[in-house]
């Protein structure tokens, strides 16, 4: 899977999670750029990507981080 | 490099300077305080020149309200320092004496016993002593001294001897009570003494009667005290005098006087107990006793007269007036006299005595002068040639029984302006004196706004018929009094409704 | 010894000496020594054993599992560690009930014996705690779930994980730092007049915010307390609304002796409060007030409760009955009383359950919900929404909040915070109507002059003078480094000699304990 698939998958369920079409992720995005994106839909959010690409983010890295790259970074390492 | 750091140092240098500088002075600031002037007690004494006090008089109240050393001096060239302080502990007398002979040598030490009749080791008093001594072993000693001796007799539940050390911390909250006594050297003390106003009436034979008391108990904690120190003259070397001023205190407490005085006695020491001289001295028990256990001024004055004398034929002290190396003393006899005047003219109601006392003490004053009415029944020739003595010429017109407007200025006995208002108009004066705009006003029968004394912006007249008299300090500017006498009859009424605080 | 005391001062002043004298790699040696010396001093000294024992449970089982994690252990290994770990935290959290939750256990027995009568109250014998507890337990606790999740590499030496739990300035009232936010701890460090010139700078302003500020409106606040049947009407609503001022000079005032303290060591503390009365709601204020605690409790409660499978599918299934937004608003609900139900133990009293829990539980709730709708609103009406009036608004309702959440804070149960708030409300009518007491001088009869109340008022203006050049600058002294040296020396000096002149000390002075030095 290439990084511009994931994000294309990732976007989607970003939008639906946040209900809001408009919404263009990116390397450098953080949660503070995303209107709607608090702690709590954080969790949703997680869950759901979780959901879409069938593997479980370790729970320390939940809170760690830091941006939707490192995200995308940990999508791939799980390699599926 | 180098360069760099060696100016780093230098600028931290002179910042950690300043912050020192800035804390000595605060902590001088913000320090101890009380109505009883101690802080100046140990101040003047320490700004004497060397070995110049002949004798050294230790103990309360008793002796810091009653001795007046400048008049003493002006009398009899004796210079006297009471090292005495309000409820001053009884036991710090041997340190108090320790802390007098590190710049002075006198020859005589008189001790007052008032102290011994009561209980008085408390915080208030011990820190009279210990936050107004200059630093040294001596103080420490001091401090070590009178909180011991306390805890042991009186002990007290939270006591930290640190506070006494280093009393800062408790004193740091004054900053809401600041006062001119606490940037300034205190002004109102003349070698310890202060100027003591109140009158309270005793009946004379009530309280004489008292003296043949039956000896009562003293606190244990003195009786020790007086035994400690008696050991201490015992090896002293210099002639210790106990003394014993006038009051007006219960039985109880002549009684406890008079075992103290007989255990003295029986140590071999003298005591000069001045309640058997009041008639010598001339106590007047209706106007010379501010309370019980002090006179006021003008007993002092008498009872200060009195040991004048007394130290010249017991003592066989030299005359050191003239001798320049006492020249502190002689401008405390010059402080001292005019504080006096200043007060005394303060006193006085009645017309005459008032303006004479103004003849007397021109020099140095300004007088500002603003009739109102009719000045005529009320102001006699004599009056007014009293008043020429003062400079002024134009006073005759006044004598007349007419309204006549009238302002005049006085500035250290010269007549700067006087003003005779023509006819029945009003008379002005605005003028600059001292660099300070002053406007009079003086209005005749027909002005509704009567008369007007304005220094500054302020109004500083009485505003009430007859003449109204302003008298300031020329120096200062402060005002000594503001009276107005009603020459509209011959009573010539004194008034003196409004006071103002400088 | 109390870090306003002088001779906490002077023992900072010997250590910090110490510390830049000997040899760099002892350094942490002797933070670890000094932190000792000062629970000595500071505490119980026999407590510290609570500490010890913390400390060195997790050191066993992170480096336990760890070691095992590496040797590549079978998945039934690995749960006998985390069944360790979980024990390792009840042994904790039990310790930390018995010995600072006792009071929350016998206010929580009377509440419910309110209710049910049957149920009897009972007073557990007083075991003096370890200082900090509240604060070190929830460090150790985050220090072990970060080496389990892999977040951070367990600390091998024990004595250094000791460090990490006992560092002298954190005993009082935290932070609650991060393992890896303090690994400083470990590091070398050099002098630099700038780390000195800080600390001392930090240390001065919160002083000046607890010897001055918030000793001085204690004053106020204590003696309406004291008796609301004599101070009615507008006293209450005074000490209402200057308690949240004293509650934050005491609280933020000594976090910034605590962080200036650090700073001497060249050791960087995280910050606790940034601004937390410009909050624009309530939500923004916790993010704003006692940071750490609100991190902490985010981290390692909310998000592993949001994540668990029992939420996930309770989620789920509210999804496909009531929509999205309603599971939304539910799940979150479920996982705000959680956390907020935690945060109310941890405050250790039944009457925190009602006033920081609930109150908060609430209004947090009301926010989420209605924040659609008063969007909404403000479109539709033409609300300047940007405008300073708008901003201020909002937060003048978040202080009003918040003052009224912390009435249970300040009160001594719940009956008595139930009473003050019926006073509060009543303070209109007739017989409380009273605002001529703010104008006439009664409120000098509560033990404060009208010179003190200058000081005040003028504090209290200083404080909004650098809670604005904060917001702007990151720090009021960098806005500060930027301006003439003569300039910010004269700045510093004033608030030097504002503390030793204005400050409450000195004998005379009951130095108060700080008021989250409880926890």
């Amino acid at each position: 899977m290439t990084r511009e698939e994931v994000y294309e998958r990732l976007n989607q369920v970003v939008r639906e999670v946040l209900d809001d079409e408009d919404i263009e992720l990116h390397d450098e995005t953080v949660a503070d750029d995303v209107e709607g994106w608090d702690s709590f839909e954080h969790i949703n959010i997680i869950v759901a990507v979780e959901e879409e690409f069938g593997f479980k983010f370790p729970m320390g890295k939940t809170i760690k981080m830091k941006n939707v790259g490192e995200m995308v970074d940990l999508i791939l390492e799980s390699g599926k | 490099m180098k360069k760099k750091y060696l100016f780093k140092v230098i600028d931290l240098s002179v910042l950690a300077l300043v912050v020192v500088l800035m804390f000595l002075y605060l902590f001088r600031v913000l320090g101890f305080s009380d109505n009883t002037h101690s802080k100046a007690v140990f101040q003047q004494l320490y700004d004497l020149p060397e070995n110049i006090v002949d004798v050294a008089w230790l103990g309360p109240s008793s002796v810091q309200e009653y001795i007046i050393p400048s008049q003493i001096y002006e009398y009899t060239g004796i210079t006297v320092y009471p090292l005495a302080l309000g409820s001053v502990p009884f036991d710090s007398t041997e340190l108090l004496i320790k802390e007098m002979e590190k710049t002075q040598d006198p020859k005589v030490y008189l001790i007052d016993i008032r102290d011994l009749a009561f209980s008085s080791l408390s915080d208030p008093s011990i820190r009279r002593v210990t936050d107004n001594m200059a630093m040294s072993e001596n103080r420490t000693a001091m401090i070590d001294q009178l909180t011991s001796d306390w805890q042991e007799f009186l002990p007290v539940s939270k006591f930290n001897k640190l506070d006494y050390y280093f009393s800062f911390p408790k004193y740091h909250s004054r900053w809401q009570e600041l006062e001119k006594a606490d940037f300034v050297d205190d002004d109102e003390v003349y070698l310890g003494y202060w100027i003591g106003k109140e009158v309270r009436v005793f009946d004379k034979d009530e309280v004489l009667a008292r003296m043949d008391a039956e000896e009562v108990e003293i606190p244990a904690e003195n009786l020790v005290f007086l035994n400690r120190f008696l050991d201490f003259c015992d090896s002293f070397g210099k002639r210790v005098v106990f003394t014993h001023t006038p009051h007006c205190l219960d039985e109880e407490k002549f009684g406890q006087y008079n075992l103290i005085m007989r255990l003295i006695r029986e140590r071999g020491y003298e005591v000069w107990d001045m309640n058997e001289s009041v008639d010598e001295i001339g106590l007047d028990y209706q106007t010379d006793f501010q309370g019980p256990l002090h006179t006021n001024v003008w007993g002092s004055k008498k009872v200060t007269d009195y040991v004048s004398r007394c130290l010249v034929n017991f003592f066989h002290l030299p005359n050191h007036r003239g001798d320049p190396e006492y020249a502190d003393y002689e401008e405390y006899v010059t402080r001292f006299n005019r504080a006096l005047d200043e007060y005394e003219l303060t006193q006085i109601t009645d017309f005459e005595t008032y303006l004479e006392k103004l003849v007397s003490m021109k020099e140095g004053c300004n007088i500002y002068i603003a009739t109102y009415g009719i000045q005529g029944y009320g102001l006699s020739n004599q009056h007014a040639s009293t008043l020429k003595q003062l400079g002024l010429n134009q006073v005759d017109a006044l004598t007349q029984p007419e309204y006549r407007s009238y302002a005049a200025i006085i500035s250290d006995g010269n007549v700067l302006h006087e003003k005779l208002g023509e006819g029945t108009s009003d008379t002005v004066i605005e003028t600059y004196v001292d660099n300070t705009k002053v406007s009079l006003s003086s209005a005749n029968w027909k002005g509704f706004y009567g008369c007007s004394i304005r220094l500054g912006v302020t109004e500083r007249s009485q505003k009430e018929n007859g003449f109204n008299i302003v008298v300031t300090d020329k120096e200062t500017g402060e005002i000594i009094d503001t009276v107005a006498f009603d020459t509209k009859d011959e009573a010539c009424t004194c008034i003196r409704f409004v006071t103002f605080e400088n | 010894m109390t870090i306003t005391s002088l001779n906490f001062f002077i023992f900072l002043i010997l250590c910090v000496t110490v510390y830049y004298i000997l040899p760099k790699s002892f350094q942490w040696v002797e933070l670890l020594l000094f932190s000792l010396v000062f629970y000595y001093f500071a505490a119980t000294p026999l407590t510290f054993g609570y500490v010890a024992l913390s400390s060195f449970m997790a050191w066993g089982v992170t480096n336990g599992m760890e070691r095992d994690r590496k040797k590549g252990a079978k998945a039934s290994d690995m749960k006998a560690w985390k069944i360790l770990m979980v024990i390792s935290f009840i042994i904790n959290i039990c310790l930390w009930f018995r010995l600072k939750g006792r009071a929350f256990l016998s206010s929580t027995l009377w509440g419910i014996n309110q209710i049910f009568p049957s149920v009897k109250t009972v007073e557990l014998p007083e075991i003096v705690a370890a200082l900090g507890m509240s604060y070190y337990t929830l460090q150790i606790i985050s220090y072990t779930l970060d080496c389990y999740w892999e977040n951070a590499k367990p600390q091998k030496n024990p004595l250094k994980l000791l460090l990490f739990s006992c560092f002298f300035p954190q005993m009082i009232t935290g932070p609650i730092s991060r393992y890896d936010q303090l690994q400083s701890l470990y590091e070398k460090h050099s002098c630099s007049y700038k780390n000195l010139a800080h600390g001392v700078q930090r240390i001065l302003w919160g002083l000046f915010k607890k010897i001055v500020i918030a000793e001085k409106c204690g004053v106020i606040v204590d003696a309406i307390w004291a008796d609301f049947t004599l101070y009615r009407g507008a006293y209450i609503w005074i000490a209402f609304l200057l308690y949240p001022i004293q509650l934050y000079s005491d609280f933020s005032g000594c976090m910034d002796i605590v962080i200036g303290v650090a700073e001497l060591f060249d050791i960087k503390l995280v910050e606790n409060f940034k601004n937390p009365f410009f909050s624009q709601t309530s939500q923004e204020f916790w993010q704003r007030w006692h940071i750490t605690l609100g991190t902490w409790a985010k981290d390692y409660i909310l998000y592993p409760v949001l994540k668990s499978k029992g939420l996930q599918s309770l989620n789920k299934k509210l999804k496909q009955k009531c929509g999205k937004k309603a599971a939304k608003i539910i799940t979150t609900a479920l996982g705000m009383a959680v956390l907020w139900f935690v945060l109310g133990v941890w405050h250790g009293a039944f009457k925190h359950i009602i006033g920081v829990s609930l109150w908060y539980w609430i209004i947090l709730m009301l926010e989420d919900i209605f924040k659609p709708y008063s969007e909404k609103i403000n479109k539709k009406f033409g609300f300047k929404t940007d405008e300073f009036g708008w901003k201020f608004f909002r937060a003048a309702r978040t202080y009003l909040t918040y003052s009224f959440g912390i009435v249970f804070f300040r009160a001594k149960d719940v009956p008595q915070a139930f009473r003050f708030l019926k006073e509060l409300f009543l303070s209109f009518t007739k017989s409380r109507w009273n605002p001529w007491v703010l104008f006439d001088g009664s409120i000098l009869n509560l033990g404060i002059t009208y010179k003190e109340l200058n000081v005040i008022f003028i504090a209290i203006l200083a404080l909004l003078a650098v809670g604005v050049l904060r917001e702007k600058y990151g720090y009021a002294r960098n806005w500060l480094d930027t301006q003439p040296v003569l300039f910010r020396r004269t700045i510093y000096l004033a608030l030097l000699f504002a503390v030793v002149i204005l400050g409450a000390y000195g004998p005379g002075y009951q130095s108060s304990a700080f008021i989250y030095g409880q926890f």
